[in-house]
C-alpha cells in the first residue's frame, strides 16, 4: 500500500515551511547502524512495489558525525538487499533514500539511525533569499528579518483570502510575508513618514529617491533630475508618477515582490483612538479581521506613541493659530507603554478579529534581578514562560495558543498566539 | 499499516517548531495530530540542535483528512 495523499499533504507543508528542511516516510530506524539494517530488512516486500523499476539515489545525512564520501558508499551498499531493479541516478532519481545518522547522543548510547524515503525539501532557501532585507528597497530601523516575518505568517495560518491586519505596519515587513501567502493586507501606523518613504539619497545607487517626508510635505522629489518639485500645498499623496516607479515606501515594497495587489490600504492613526467600527452600520457587521499581525514598538530602537498630553488639563493649543497653522498642526504624543498596548490590542482583538482568526504579536521581557549581586548590579534572568503568562493581559474572547521565546540582548521576546474563541 | 514521518528541522528552538507547523496545517486544512504529541521524540526538546521529530501517528490523520477534501469536491 502506498499514500500519495500523505505525501500531498506533506508537500502542501513544505511548500511554504520555514523551519523544516526537509520529511521523509520514516522507513526504519535503529539505536545503531547495524540495528538500522537489521529492521530495514524487515520492511514489507509490498512497499518496495511502486518503486521497484525506479531510478532511485541514496543520500547519508550526517549529524555531530562526519561520514566521509567513501565510507558513505559502504554504509549505502548494506541495503543492496532492497528489491530496486531501476537505474541509479544521482541527477534525476524518481524516488530518494536517506540514511539519517544522528549521533548527538553518541557518548550515551550510540548513533542513532533513520532510513526514510524523501518526500521533499523545505521552500526554506527560497523564500528567505525573495525576502531577504539586502534586497528590499526600503527598511527602517526595526524592519522584521525575512526568517521571522516569514515564521510569523505561517503561525498565523495565513491563507489566500485572509484578511490581515497590522496596527504597527512601519515600513510592512510583515505585509509582504502575509501578502506572500495570499493574504490581503491593510495596515496603519501613528507615523504616516515611516509608510510615505523618506526623501533622501539613495547610496546603493547614488541617485536622489522619491516619496514624501513631513518636513517636504506638499513636494516630490524629481528622480531623473535629482531635485525637489512643487506639487501644492498639503500634498501628502506621492501621486501617480511615482507609483508608477519602485520607490522607498511601504507600497514600493510590496511592489518589488510584486504583492502591491494585496494591498488594500495603508491609513495613519492612532490605535488608541481608531476609525474602525464594527457594528456602525448594518452592512459592515462583518469588518472582521481573519489575522492581526505585528511587532510592535518595545522602546529599545524605537518607542509606541499614543495621541495625548502630559498636562491631564492643558491649555488650549489651538488658541491664537490661524486656520492655516491649525490645519498643519500635528497632535502631541507621549509614550505608549507595553503594557498598556498590549491590553488596547487584546482588546481590539477581542472585538475586531472573527471566531477562530488570530492575533499574533511580539511581546518583550525585561530580564529580572536574581541572586547575590556582582559587582553592585544584580544578576539577570530570563522570565520563565509561567512568569510572561502571568503579565500578560487576559481577555476572555482570546485563547493563548502558543509563546515562543526568542533571546535577545537586552531583553526576551516572545512570539504570542492568540486565537479568538 | 501505520507510517510515520521523520521531519528534519532548522536550528531553532522547538517551540518555534511546533507553532509553526501548526500554523501551516491550520492555513492548509490538515489536522495537526495534537493527540499524538505524546509521541513526538523527546530529542527534539534539545534547544538549538538540529533533531529529528518522529510524528508516528502523523499519517493516518493527514489520509483521513486529505481524503475527505477530495471527496467533498
Amino acid at each position: 500500500m502506498h499514500l500519495e495523499e500523505g505525501d500531498a499533504a506533506i508537500r502542501k507543508i513544505l511548500k511554504r515551511a520555514i523551519l523544516i528542511l526537509q520529511v521523509d516516510e520514516l522507513l526504519a530506524r535503529g539505536n545503531s547502524f547495524e540495528d538500522l539494517v537489521q529492521a530495514a530488512q524487515d520492511i514489507s516486500p509490498h512497499w518496495y512495489t511502486p518503486y521497484e523499476r525506479s531510478a532511485f539515489r541514496f543520500d547519508v545525512d550526517d549529524y555531530m558525525a562526519k561520514v566521509p564520501g567513501s565510507q558513505q558508499v559502504t554504509l549505502i551498499n548494506r541495503f543492496s538487499f532492497m528489491p530496486l531493479k531501476g537505474p541509479v541516478s544521482m541527477a534525476s532519481p524518481d524516488v530518494c533514500f536517506c540514511i539519517h545518522l544522528d549521533a548527538t547522543d553518541a557518548s550515551i548510547d550510540g548513533t542513532r539511525a533513520y532510513l526514510g524515503r524523501v518526500i521533499g525539501e523545505g521552500e526554506r532557501g527560497a523564500l528567505m533569499g525573495r525576502f531577504n532585507l539586502k534586497r528590499r528597497p526600503y527598511l527602517g530601523t526595526t524592519s522584521m528579518d525575512a526568517e521571522l516575518s516569514l515564521v510569523m505568517a505561517n503561525v498565523a495560518a495565513i491563507r489566500p483570502g485572509s484578511l490581515v491586519y497590522d496596527p504597527f505596519v512601519g515600513t510592512g515587513s510583515l505585509l509582504c510575508t502575509a501578502a506572500a501567502f495570499g493574504g490581503l493586507v491593510l495596515g496603519s501606523d501613528i507615523d504616516g513618514r515611516q509608510m510615505r518613504g523618506t526623501v533622501g539619497v539613495d547610496n546603493r545607487k547614488g541617485i536622489v529617491t522619491y516619496g514624501t517626508s513631513v518636513a517636504d510635505e506638499g513636494t516630490l522629489v524629481d528622480e531623473e533630475k535629482g531635485v525637489i518639485r512643487e506639487r501644492g500645498k498639503n500634498c501628502t499623496d506621492p501621486g501617480p508618477e511615482s507609483l508608477e516607479r519602485p520607490n522607498r515606501s511601504l507600497v514600493g515594497n510590496l511592489r518589488t515582490y510584486g504583492l502591491d495587489g494585496h494591498l488594500l490600504d495603508a491609513l495613519v492613526f492612532d490605535i488608541r483612538q481608531h476609525p474602525w467600527r464594527a457594528d456602525a452600520l448594518p452592512s459592515m457587521r462583518s469588518m472582521q479581521f481573519d489575522t492581526i499581525l505585528t511587532d510592535p514598538p518595545y522602546g529599545v530602537r524605537a518607542g509606541a506613541k499614543k495621541i495625548g498630553t502630559r498636562n491631564p488639563y492643558p491649555i488650549s493649543s489651538s488658541a491664537g493659530l490661524t486656520a492655516e497653522e491649525k490645519a498643519l498642526r500635528y497632535p502631541k504624543t507621549v509614550a505608549y507603554e507595553m503594557e498598556e498596548l498590549a491590553e488596547d490590542l487584546h482588546k481590539f482583538a477581542a472585538h475586531f478579529l472573527r471566531p477562530g482568526g488570530r492575533l499574533v504579536y511580539w511581546y518583550p521581557a525585561e530580564f529580572i534581578a536574581e541572586g547575590t549581586k556582582v559587582d553592585g548590579e544584580s544578576k539577570k534572568r530570563s522570565l520563565m514562560e509561567a512568569e510572561v503568562r502571568a503579565i500578560l493581559p487576559i481577555v476572555s474572547e482570546l485563547k493563548l495558543l502558543s509563546l515562543s521565546r526568542q533571546p535577545c540582548r537586552l531583553f526576551d521576546r516572545w512570539l504570542l498566539v492568540y486565537e479568538k474563541q | 499499516m501505520r507510517a510515520a514521518y521523520l521531519i528534519r528541522f532548522a536550528q531553532v528552538r522547538e517551540d518555534f517548531r511546533l507553532a509553526e507547523l501548526r500554523g501551516i496545517c491550520r492555513a492548509e486544512g490538515i489536522t495537526f495530530p495534537e493527540a499524538d504529541l505524546s509521541t513526538y521524540s523527546t530529542r527534539v526538546r534539545r534547544k538549538l540542535a538540529s533533531s529529528y521529530a518522529n510524528f508516528s501517528p502523523l499519517l493516518p490523520s493527514l489520509l483521513s483528512i486529505f481524503s475527505y477534501s477530495v471527496h467533498s469536491g
